[in-house]
């Protein structure tokens, strides 16, 4: 059983692929092969390998390697600050739906039914009309569309752990509900939120390459995979590799996420972890 | 009709349950006793192929002359449906919570037998009231959740004996109920398996309960069989100091000449607590718990017979001071 | 002296009356059985008692001083002398808890301060466990040592009241005993007040002095425990007894017999 903790390799994979997303997109603070907004006029669309750009060059003649190491900087950093956001406030709501008296219940739970059945699409859009496109706009539409399902996520189990003695027993000994929530509920669900924010990272990321496709994410000169794909279709004739490159990174970072959020969540749900047998 | 040889159940390399020899005859009541992680569970599950995929199960069990272990699945599953019916302690888990209680009892009816639509309903309603139900009619039209635990516990029972099993498996049916509610149902468990000859497995963590349904009780310990007998023979003079200790430890008192003498008195109690699988000491695995352990327990003790239906495996056992105390019974 | 007098209290949940014009007194030093059956109220009444639940109507008194008003002053000196260990060993201890933590809890939220580890592997001696069991998880201990941690953590405040609700009914019958003798033993060396709700007549009758049986959120009878179990008179008292007779292993042979 030991043996199955510590091995699964869905973890490996996922941490792996996750390792070299952040990698490369630290790296692209400091070293890229070729500044990514350096325009090579002699080598537009230049194929793979062409005279040291290693995955080629875009329509403009800048260098794909390190416009995708500067995107990946770009989708990790709205990913990290909308996931964040999402989950603070996710879980906050959750909490207290779960944990607050009659009326907050059955209100905030019926506001994250209906905060769920919201497009998400349509209220960035919504928002890049009144703030402008930018990443800051990507965020908070991420954020937006992200905290009614995180808090809908948190609310059952939380409800459970709130059904358990020991919250009895702690409201015996003068403890408060908020203090019950924040010292009990929360810790114990721990794993269930680090399992959330893992696969809620790679519904960031994939949301930032779409919203920014759409031109509703980063604009120039900040690069964004997103824009990548939306700049490259319409050459998608002459150098299909320009789409496939920004795809392949988009599908890796998803993965990776899913890939670690699924191997988290055998190894720290307790039912996974501690099989009892007899 | 059901035979027990040489049972043994694995977990890894750890031997949870090892039973040499127990026999269940047909109409027969056995009880099977003991503490949470003695492996009777394990035991009652592994008999009609229901054990944890962890765990390997070898030995022989034979029921009505149909070896079962190695069995395949299909046929596994057959007999489970049709020659051995089962009932377990949470009644509302083992029921489906969509579909009403007259359909589930119906499904079970026709796993195994084609039957018209009226045929059915007459039967689902025989069945109902076989198990005491009141009002079948109306009854078989609610949810389970809208059922007491005593009446879905009857639901459990009455699908259970929907296609008159030879052999009823029930484990700890009485445990989440409340008193009045468990004598009922032990009292519907007895009259069934006497009126339809069916035999019983019961397994309890408690003595009281098992004396109450059943005439013969094995005592597990640590996953072997340290007691078999007779019920009132074995907890009215047991020999085993497990089952011993058992028996004392039950503080069933009830109005009794001694209860305002006994009210605040210690009970005996058997210190610590089942070792862990794997853990257990070698030779008597109760021997580190015995308040009468000595060198000779190193050894595993034999079974020996008290009679052709008692037997017990201890090398200090309780003098037989009551001898000669059930005849005048 | 009576230390807790009820007087009409009544309880409802939503429509529902749960507890109905309920008037008993629990005396100093004394130990109480509550029996009944799920549904019957007497889960609700020790809660209320220990102020876990709203007196909604009618009279709760603690030592001559209303609950209500006592719990809106001054709640921790209340919660301080009434302390309540509940059923389900599995489920009464913060999993993400070293055992240390969860018995230092009652001290910091009712006394302000945190205890030393000395005091609580004190604690941990007196329910029978050692001090080293400070360190591990609820996870890493059985059922029935959970139990004694538990009764652990409602004395560390040095409570007058001890309520217990159905603490041995989901332990076997081996460690329920070592759970009743602990109860036994403490009762009398600290001198507490015991309340204990069970619906086995068997705990109630090895434990308590006084019994009270209720039905319905209604007290159908109540008194002595060796005369209430030995001569009961209501007849939803008798079939309480008889239903306990038939798996009791001490009762005579005839009432066992009597089932089979």
């Amino acid at each position: 059983m030991a043996a199955r903790r510590s091995r699964s390799p869905q973890l490996i994979v996922g941490a792996a692929l996750v390792a070299l997303l952040v990698l490369a997109g630290l790296l692209s603070l400091v070293w890229t092969p070729y500044d990514p907004a350096a325009l090579d006029v002699t080598n537009k669309m230049a194929p793979p390998w062409t005279d040291g750009h290693l995955l080629g060059t875009d329509q403009l003649g800048r260098d794909v390697v390190a416009q995708l190491m500067a995107g990946a900087l770009n989708s990790l950093l709205v990913a990290v600050l909308s996931t964040a956001g999402a989950v603070v406030l996710g879980v906050a709501l959750g909490l207290t739906a779960a944990g607050g008296g009659r009326f907050w219940s059955d209100t905030l739970t019926r506001a994250t039914d209906v905060a769920i059945a919201l497009p998400g699409i349509l209220v960035a859009l919504v928002l890049a009309t009144f703030f402008g496109p930018s990443n800051t706009t990507a965020i908070v539409a991420i954020v937006v569309w992200f905290v009614p399902g995180a808090a809908r996520i948190v609310i059952g189990p939380a409800r459970q752990v709130l059904a358990r003695e020991f919250v009895e027993a702690a409201m015996a000994y003068g403890r408060s509900r908020s203090f019950v929530l924040f010292r009990h509920v929360l810790p114990n669900l721990g794993p269930l939120i680090i399992v959330m924010a893992s696969m809620m990272f790679a519904g960031a990321i994939l949301t930032e390459a779409a919203l920014s496709y759409l031109g509703l994410g980063a604009q120039r000169p900040t690069p964004s995979w997103g824009r990548l794909l939306f700049e490259s279709q319409s050459v998608i004739g002459q150098a299909p590799s320009l789409v496939v490159f920004p795809g392949v990174c988009i599908m890796l970072a998803v993965l990776g996420f899913n890939l670690l959020g699924d191997g988290l969540r055998s190894r720290l749900d307790p039912r996974h972890a501690r099989e009892v047998v007899v | 009709m059901l035979t027990i040889r040489d049972l043994t159940i694995h977990v890894g390399n750890n031997q949870i349950v090892g039973i040499d020899e127990l026999d269940i005859e047909r109409g027969a009541r056995l009880g099977l006793v003991g503490e949470s992680g003695s492996g009777k569970t394990m035991t009652a599950m592994s008999l009609v192929g229901l054990q944890h995929r962890d765990c390997r199960v070898t030995g022989s069990v034979q029921f009505d002359g149909r070896e079962l272990i190695g069995c395949g699945e299909k046929d596994l599953a057959r007999i489970r449906g049709s020659d051995v019916g089962m009932i377990f302690q949470d009644p509302l888990r083992a029921l489906n919570p969509t579909m009403r209680v007259g359909r589930q009892i119906g499904e079970a009816i026709r796993l195994h037998a084609r039957t018209s639509r009226a045929q059915l309903r007459a039967r689902v309603h025989d069945l109902m009231t076989q198990v005491r139900l009141p009002d079948p009619d109306r009854l078989a039209r609610c949810y389970p959740h809208q059922l007491s635990g005593g009446q879905q516990q009857r639901v459990l029972i009455a699908m259970a004996i929907a296609c008159d099993p030879k052999l009823l498996i029930a484990d700890e049916p009485t445990t989440a109920l409340d008193v009045t509610v468990q004598k009922e149902i032990l009292d519907l468990l007895v009259r069934l398996s006497s009126e339809k000859q069916m035999a019983m497995l019961f397994v309890s963590h408690d003595l009281g309960v098992v004396r109450a349904v059943s005439e013969q009780v094995a005592v597990l310990y640590s996953g072997r069989l340290v007691e078999v007998g007779p019920s009132d023979a074995v907890i009215g003079d047991p020999r085993h100091r497990y089952t011993e200790a058992l028996v004392a430890a039950n503080p069933g008192l009830i109005s009794s000449d001694e209860t305002d003498v006994l009210i605040g008195q210690p009970l005996p109690t058997i210190t610590g607590s089942v070792p862990a699988p794997g853990a257990a000491p070698s030779g008597c695995a109760f021997r580190n718990r015995c308040a009468y352990a000595t060198d000779a327990c190193e050894a595993v003790p034999p079974m020996k017979n008290v009679d052709s239906e008692r037997r017990f495996t201890c090398w200090n056992p309780s003098v037989d001071v009551k001898a000669g105390s059930h005849g005048t019974r | 002296m009576a230390l807790v007098e009820i007087n009409a209290l009544s309880f409802s949940y939503g429509r529902a009356p749960v507890l109905k014009d309920l008037s008993f007194s629990i005396e100093q030093d004394s130990t109480l059985g509550i029996v009944g059956e799920s549904g019957s109220g007497k889960s609700t009444l020790i809660r209320v008692l220990c102020g876990l639940m709203p007196v909604q109507s009618g009279i709760a008194r603690y030592d001559g001083r209303d609950i209500s008003e006592w719990l809106d002053r001054e709640p921790r000196g209340f919660r301080r002398r009434n302390q309540i260990v509940f059923q389900s060993p599995a489920s009464s201890l913060d999993p993400r808890m070293r055992v240390g933590q969860s018995l230092a809890e009652p001290t910091k939220s009712l006394e302000r301060r945190t205890p030393s580890d000395e005091e609580l592997g004190q604690w941990l001696t007196v329910v029978g466990l050692g001090p080293e069991a400070l360190q591990r998880y609820p996870h890493q201990l059985s059922g029935g040592q959970l139990q004694r941690v538990a009764i652990a953590r409602a004395l560390t405040v040095n409570p007058t009241m001890l309520y217990a609700d159905e603490p041995t009914s989901a332990l076997d019958v081996s460690i329920q005993a070592q759970v009743l003798n602990l109860l036994i033993e403490i009762r009398r060396r600290l001198g507490l007040t015991m309340v204990i709700v069970s619906h086995d007549l068997a705990v109630v009758g090895r434990v308590c002095e006084q019994v009270i049986v209720m039905r319905n959120g209604e007290i159908v009878e109540s008194g002595p425990t060796a005369s209430v179990l030995r001569y009961p008179e209501h007849e939803y008292t008798k079939s309480l007894v008889n239903a306990a007779r038939a798996v009791s292993l001490g009762a005579s042979h005839d009432a066992a017999d009597a089932i089979i």
